[in-house]
């Protein structure tokens, strides 16, 4: 800012303004004195105009032709352009400055921290090369919804530019970590959208004539009870989610107690780590089987339990494909094994639920649809759906990154 | 001077415009939004603006001069003009026969 004001005070209004009669081609110095006769309506002395000739010539912003003086072309140069577009800007700026009360001045503020809230959506690669001449091009923008609009959709469009992604690709093991937090978080939110259906659906009151004569159908069953308005609906689910989770644990407390191999070896307080994971699920686990006869509580307790497994599960396997020595063919089936499970249960997870939920809202199609809790059932079973996709792409996602940490050479011994 | 009726909406190609302004000399962002909108009427907003640059710049196109106070000016490249005049020929192409199709008779 202070090296844009200093170049302001050294150049003088006049000088610009004969350099601004140049800017659109090169002219002769007679048709350029007539050019600011003409311009500005005002006769300057030849003399006067000769002497700024020579100031502008010196200080690099005209250049001259090699022809004779009455021909000779003189022509704006880059840096000359550069100074009557700095001024032009310098002008704009006072110009928005002038008299603007201090409210505005705070919702331009307000407006502005918006603007760079948007420009983080932008890839970090984008942001490194473009983010500061495009926060001091906003500056001076007038922004409007349309500028806000027009901000994400370049996020967007830089975001699915494969150049950005692949400036900086993240190691495996940090997609790997994602992808089981993704899976988690998809979990989470089917969770809990799966209990606001419920109870949304519980409250339409259903039809009682279900026919529904083949009660062996699980599908059926869980029609019948979600009529009896009982939270027994669970128990279907029950025993499956159950087993699944606790297989889980039991598999992730057999991997953490088999020895120094399966450590964070790269990571410092790595032991403290897995020690505080390892007393959360001890509390856990008599927890779950103390309140099993609540599937409430067993459903939401084992959210937070396959988000952890998910998280320390995938970070000891990356870490421990970094720790072991690749030649062991063992442990490198014994790592894979354990990742591909451990995925394969947790798209399990979502997925059984998602099905069923699936068959309720056939279920759902036979009601009122301008029932009271409508709103409820529709933005719960879409974010069912988009969790069921979100695990599914995630699982992908880790299997992907899987084997790129299996495709990775071994580190020199 | 330029009707909002005449304005091509989104098929003024932004990279043919930031060309075409920068053809008259280096140019910031800014400077370049208020030539557009001087030469052609066409506002480009800040987003889809950088998204062309960044574009033109890949290309080797255009190309960015040191930075001042944060703000960069771009300067077209010997690649980027040819390209301006490439593009240029087509439309000259396209406005000599969609006049002579108008043409009575």
């Amino acid at each position: 800012m202070y090296q844009h004001h200093t170049v302001q005070r050294n150049v003088s209004q006049g000088d610009l303004f004969i350099l601004a009669c140049l800017i659109h081609e090169p002219k002769t110095a007679t048709a350029w004195y007539e050019a600011i006769i003409e311009e500005s309506g005002q006769v300057i002395e030849p003399g006067t105009f000769s002497r700024m000739l020579a100031r502008l010539e010196r200080r690099g912003w005209i250049e001259a032709s090699r022809a004779e003086p009455p021909l000779r072309l003189y022509q704006i140069t880059d840096e000359g352009a550069l100074v009557l577009e700095r001024a032009a800007m310098h002008q704009h700026q006072e110009k928005l400055q002038e008299g603007k009360h201090p409210d505005w001045q705070r919702g331009r503020k307000i407006i502005m921290r918006l603007v760079l809230w948007i420009l983080r959506l932008y890839p970090p690669a984008w942001r490194e090369r473009y983010a500061a001449e495009m926060v001091a091009l906003l500056e001076q923008h007038s922004i409007t919804f349309w500028t806000v609009l027009d901000l994400l959709v370049g996020a967007l469009d830089a975001r699915l530019d494969p150049h950005y992604r692949s400036l900086q690709p993240p190691h495996a093991w940090v997609r790997l970590q994602r992808s089981w937090k993704g899976i988690g978080s998809a979990l989470a939110a089917f969770g809990f959208a799966f209990v606001v259906w419920l109870f949304a659906t519980a409250d339409l009151g259903l039809p009682s004539d279900l026919n529904c004569s083949l009660y062996g159908d699980p599908t059926c069953r869980l029609r019948v009870e979600v009529t009896q308005l009982t939270p027994a609906v669970f128990n279907a689910l029950d025993p499956l989610l159950n087993v699944l989770v606790i297989i889980i644990v039991t598999l992730f407390l057999c991997l953490l107690l088999l020895g120094a191999g399966w450590t964070f070896a790269h990571m410092r307080r790595a032991p403290l780590r897995n020690g505080a994971r390892l007393l959360a699920f001890l509390a856990l686990i008599p927890l779950w089987f103390v309140v099993m006869a609540d599937p409430w509580w067993t459903t939401l307790l084992a959210v937070p339990a396959v988000v952890l497994v998910a998280e320390s599960v995938g970070a000891m396997a990356a870490s421990s494909l970094r720790a072991i020595s690749r030649t062991n063919m063992w442990q490198r089936t014994a790592t894979l094994v354990v990742g591909l499970s451990v995925s394969l249960g947790m798209i399990l997870m979502c997925i059984l639920p998602g099905a069923d939920s699936l068959a309720w809202w056939r279920l759902f199609l036979q009601y009122d649809f301008f029932a009271p809790r409508y709103v409820e059932i529709l933005v719960s079973s879409v974010v069912m759906v988009l969790a069921t996709l979100m695990a599914l792409v995630c699982f992908a996602r880790s299997a992907w990154a899987i084997r790129a940490l299996w495709a990775t050479p071994p580190r020199p011994q | 001077m330029h009707t909002k009726e005449f304005d091509l909406g989104r098929f003024s190609d932004p990279s043919l415009l930031i060309l075409a302004s920068l053809a008259s000399g280096p140019k910031h962002g800014y400077a370049m939004m208020e030539d557009i909108a001087a030469f052609c009427g066409t506002k480009l907003e800040p987003g889809t603006l950088y998204a062309a640059i960044a574009r033109l710049e890949r290309r080797g196109w255009i190309e960015a001069l040191e930075a001042e106070d944060r703000r960069r000016p771009y300067r077209i490249t010997s690649a980027g003009e040819i390209a301006l005049r490439a593009q240029l020929m087509t439309l000259h192409r396209v406005v000599s026969i969609g006049e002579q199709r108008l043409a009575p008779g």
